[in-house]
């Protein structure tokens, strides 16, 4: 039984007992959703809520729910880290009591541990993410969406540690997936985010065709299922791709319609869009524009304890403002001092160093 | 035979079961068997309307009468409308899903839409719904066309019976044989309400029980000479007598929707009932009217989501009743009215808030638990009530701006119901009452208050009591920290308020989860990784756990801790004295005691009172 299914069996037990204030708890989700992407911070406000009045009504599954929409709204809307880690950890303890057993979400609450540290330092908690993702696959059975989340984050460990081949492989793997998987799967959601891997993949190696491929059809996926933050992704690739390939009416086109796109979120846009975004401006010569885009992403990010991309962040404008010829030591300073905050800080700092030498030179 | 049976590619007509798609609408279309009641009177005021509008009879005063007869267990509807001729019995009343006065509507649209919009019935199915209250239907009808009176008679199977009869008046009688599963109709209060409900903004009068008034009001609020008080007096007739703290009335409103902007026509008001009471009496629904006849109560979806203070009654044409005419689709219109409304309303509080601050003050006052909820994650109306809304203190209810001039720029807050009353009294202790945060969006409330005021400091007092506490040297007490640190206690000393207190114990924010899972991690409980996921938490977060079992503050300013250091009584008296500060410290907390704990501590104190009671 997924959680759906448990809810909507709540829902009618609630409906026949007449009793509202049960049903109100089955009504926070769809109410809180529609705001996922346009104003997260009342999605979790309404999840508290929703909290509050489960333990009013001293129902402990309801309260473990919340709690875990909470640590999503937090990480995948609101892209703020800095209390994911109390949150998750106790909807852990939580949910290993006797007490949730059969809980239909015991795989998503131990993945959102492996989720926090993927987002925080990657690289530096390596080691820990594989350990998780192991405990995992072994403690419980993984079907139905979970297959698709485990994937992820497995696609999700190898892109951060630069292992494309194995990073493709298991994008392709969840792809595969998909087809005529069943709706309650979330074949198409998960379908969408993996596109948008397979586009920063395709990046990474500089396969054009590859990655035009893959924003088209993402883009179609995601503007059908109104996922405007990845539609808007993959416009800004294939704006990159036209003004690659010098039709810059259409380049610029296709900004527009991802610039409008994704101004409409409230909510701290992804590395991809920025990648996206300071490559297009790079490709056409607009070293100003690409570095005013780093200085917005690090603003968009500062101090919500995603210390792994401030670093890449820090990095970029280091990039941009040595290919300026006016990289300073404050500029290295801040760099370096955000390489230290991670756990394994020598890669940052080799790339630092690489800048300083001016051995990078990519795009 | 062969011959007889029809090509398998020849045109097929249904045929209807009628028994059965009765049984369809009383058991899945409709809800409630009352609205068997609204469809009737609907048709009736819409034959009303169709005499106005096809006899020329300038003195003609439409009419509805409606009576019960318990001993016959009848319900009788009687309209002086236009009547039926026996074709357009044959046409409209007898063919499902025709009705005669949608085709009325469609022709009038074009050169009278006015009068076509007084026409309520729509899908051809509301004679039908009778049956959902009644096991035989009569109908007695003279039509205006001046042929004579028919009797149409059915039983609810597939036949009707049709005849001439005696009926003098132009007009229709309904009478329904009601259902046993229906008597309540049959009470002539139940009856007078489920009018009420449904037509009470009908213009055609309608009595009940021959009573010489009209039972419904016929006229809404919003087309009365004076409309704020009518809808105050509606309010309190519809709503229980609810005293509106404001009524805000609606009207057409321009929206804009993307690539042009439409007038949403709007009539009705919006009010503020006196109080709510988060996630338990929450507002923000709306009862809806279309073509004044009653659609649905309690609709939620049409104001937004914050408005939960506020409650509406709403007339608009362009919403569309779903088939069975309880509720309303969602389709475009029903967006443009949802940004109708929130525009109007979010217009009527700032010029509420700007025009007439102490009824602003009472609905912030009055709503405080959903407008706080509200306000956190809404800049522009946090900014309207961040200094009215009030909240709960250990010395009642005081907005931010009194709490603030009591605590020179500080909020105190305790997050917790149980186990605040150490910290609570730490703050009275300094003069400061503590604002109670257990409500979900206080502490959010207070975050985004210090936020946008750089003078005000925020003090979780669970977590944070030892800013209550003034640090002294420690030198003069080392005796007595001492006699703790060897026994494993952290332990210090400083200065605070009621002097009384002579020791607490205080503990670090996110005591309890760390202790839980510290807890777990060494019962064996997690498995491998996740042992080691929370050893290393809680070694980032509380240095080894260390400050997780506590630190016992002594208090300088209590003459007993004092007297112990500076005028020590005999070592035994001294430990014995100690250890009792330190238990009642640890009981007093309230906080990260597991039964076994406070039977624990309880023993200590036990055997140091039997020890000091040794001759």
């Amino acid at each position: 039984m997924n959680i759906w299914d448990w809810v909507a069996d709540y829902q009618k037990k609630a409906q026949a007992d007449g009793d509202k204030q049960r049903l109100r708890l089955t009504e926070i989700f769809p109410a809180a959703w529609p705001h996922r992407e346009t104003a997260p911070e009342r999605m979790l406000q309404m999840f508290r809520e929703g909290r509050w009045l489960a333990q009013q009504l001293d129902e402990p599954w309801w309260m473990l729910f919340f709690d875990y929409w909470q640590v999503g709204t937090l990480m995948y809307w609101m892209r703020d880290f800095r209390d994911v880690n109390d949150l998750a950890i106790s909807a852990m303890l939580k949910a290993r009591s006797l007490a949730f057993a059969g809980c239909p979400l015991n795989v998503a609450i131990h993945r959102d541990l492996t989720n926090y540290y993927l987002a925080v330092d990657a690289l530096g908690y390596e080691e820990r993410i594989r350990e998780l993702i192991n405990f995992i696959e072994r403690e419980f059975a993984i079907e139905g969406e979970d297959r698709y989340l485990l994937l992820g984050d497995k696609c999700t460990l190898a892109q951060e540690l630069e292992h494309w081949d194995e990073a493709e492989n298991f994008a392709l793997h969840e792809l595969s997936l998909v087809d005529g998987d069943d709706p309650r799967n979330n074949p198409v959601h998960h379908a969408i985010f993996t596109y948008t891997w397979l586009c920063w993949i395709a990046y990474q190696r500089q396969s054009w065709n590859e990655l035009s491929q893959w924003a088209r059809v993402g883009e179609d996926r995601s503007h059908k299922a109104g996922y405007g933050e990845q539609e808007a992704e993959f416009l800004a690739w294939q704006a990159l791709l036209a003004r690659r390939e010098r039709d810059e009416e259409g380049a610029q086109r296709l900004k527009r319609r991802a610039s409008s796109r994704i101004s409409r979120l409230r909510l701290a846009w992804s590395p991809c869009y920025w990648f996206a975004l300071s490559a297009f401006h790079k490709v056409g010569g607009e070293l100003e524009r690409s570095l005013r885009v780093w200085q917005r992403a690090m603003g968009s990010i500062a101090g919500h304890g995603r210390l792994a991309l401030e670093c890449d962040y820090r990095l970029e404008q280091c990039r941009v403002l040595a290919k300026l010829g006016r990289l300073g030591d404050d500029d290295v300073a801040a760099a370096s001092a955000s390489a230290a905050r991670l756990l394994k800080p020598a890669i940052a700092l080799g790339k630092l160093e690489r800048i300083l030498r001016g051995d990078e030179d990519e795009e | 035979l062969l011959e007889e049976t029809p090509p398998l590619s020849a045109k097929h007509k249904f045929d209807l079961h009628l028994p059965g798609l009765l049984k369809v609408l009383a058991e899945h279309l409709y809800s409630s068997k009352k609205v068997g009641i609204r469809e009737l009177i609907q048709n009736a005021h819409d034959s009303c309307v169709r005499r106005r509008i096809e006899a020329n009879e300038p003195h003609y005063r439409p009419r509805i009468d409606l009576s019960v007869d318990p001993a016959r267990r009848t319900l009788t509807i009687r309209d002086n409308g236009n009547g039926l001729t026996e074709e357009e019995i044959q046409t409209y009343l007898a063919t499902i899903g025709r009705g005669y006065t949608r085709e009325l509507r469609e022709k009038l649209s074009l050169y009278s839409p006015e009068e076509a919009g007084e026409l309520i019935g729509q899908f051809g199915l509301g004679f039908l719904s009778a049956f959902l209250i009644a096991s035989e239907v009569t109908l007695t009808t003279r039509s205006v066309s001046g042929s004579g009176a028919l009797r149409w008679h059915s039983a609810g199977d597939e036949h009707y019976d049709l005849s001439p009869t005696e009926h003098a008046a132009i007009g229709t009688t309904v009478e329904l044989r009601v259902k046993p599963a229906a008597s309540f109709i049959l009470k002539e209060n139940a009856l007078a309400g489920t009018v009420r409900t449904y037509a009470d903004f009908l213009p055609t009068p309608i009595y009940v029980q021959e009573d010489e008034h009209p039972i419904n009001l016929m006229t809404p609020p919003w087309e009365e000479d004076d409309p704020l008080q009518a809808a105050r007096d509606y309010v309190a007739r519809a709503f229980h007598n609810t005293e509106p703290l404001a009524v805000f009335p609606l009207s057409d409103w321009k929206v804009d929707i993307g690539h042009d902007h439409v007038t949403v026509p709007l009539k009705g008001f919006l009010f503020v009932p006196p109080g709510s009471v988060a996630s338990v009496r929450e507002f923000g629904d709306m009862t809806v009217f279309i073509r004044r006849m009653f659609i649905c109560e309690r609709e939620r979806d049409l104001l937004p989501p914050w408005a939960r203070f506020v409650r509406g009654v709403i007339e608009c044409p362009v919403l569309q009743p779903t088939a069975s005419r309880e509720g309303i689709h969602q389709d475009e219109n029903y967006e443009s009215v949802r940004q109708a409304l929130e525009e109007q309303l979010g217009q009527a509080l700032r010029e509420l808030a700007r025009d007439e601050p102490a009824t602003w003050k009472k609905i912030v006052r009055g709503h405080s638990d959903v407008i706080v909820g509200w306000a956190v994650s809404d800049n522009e109306f946090f900014e309207r009530v961040e200094d009215i809304v009030t909240f709960r203190t250990s010395r009642g209810p005081l907005s931010l701006g009194e709490y603030l001039k009591l605590t020179n720029g500080t909020l105190y807050y305790v997050t917790r119901e149980l186990g605040s009353l150490q910290e609570q009294v730490l703050a009275e202790g300094r003069d400061v009452p503590a604002i109670d945060a257990s409500w979900f969006a206080v502490t959010p409330f207070l975050q985004k208050y210090a936020l946008r005021h750089p003078d005000v400091d925020l003090v979780q007092l669970d977590g944070e009591a030892e800013q209550l506490l003034r640090p002294i040297m420690e030198e003069p007490f080392a005796a007595l920290l001492k006699h703790y640190r060897e026994q494993g206690v952290r332990a210090r000393v400083a200065a605070f308020k009621p002097a009384d207190v002579p020791a607490v114990v205080l503990y670090p924010q996110g005591a309890e989860l760390a202790q839980e899972a510290s807890a777990s991690a060494e019962a064996g409980d997690l498995p491998g990784p996740l042992a080691g996921l929370v050893h290393e938490y809680i070694d980032q977060k509380f240095g080894g756990g260390e400050e997780l079992k506590g630190t016992l503050y002594l208090n300088a300013s209590c003459p007993l801790v004092r007297r112990l250091a500076e005028r020590p009584p005999n070592e035994a008296t001294r430990a014995v004295v100690l250890t009792l500060l330190h238990q009642v410290a640890r009981l007093f907390a309230g906080r990260m005691l597991s039964a076994a704990d406070a039977v624990a501590a309880f023993r200590e104190t036990t055997q140091s009172l039997e020890a000091l009671l040794q001759p």
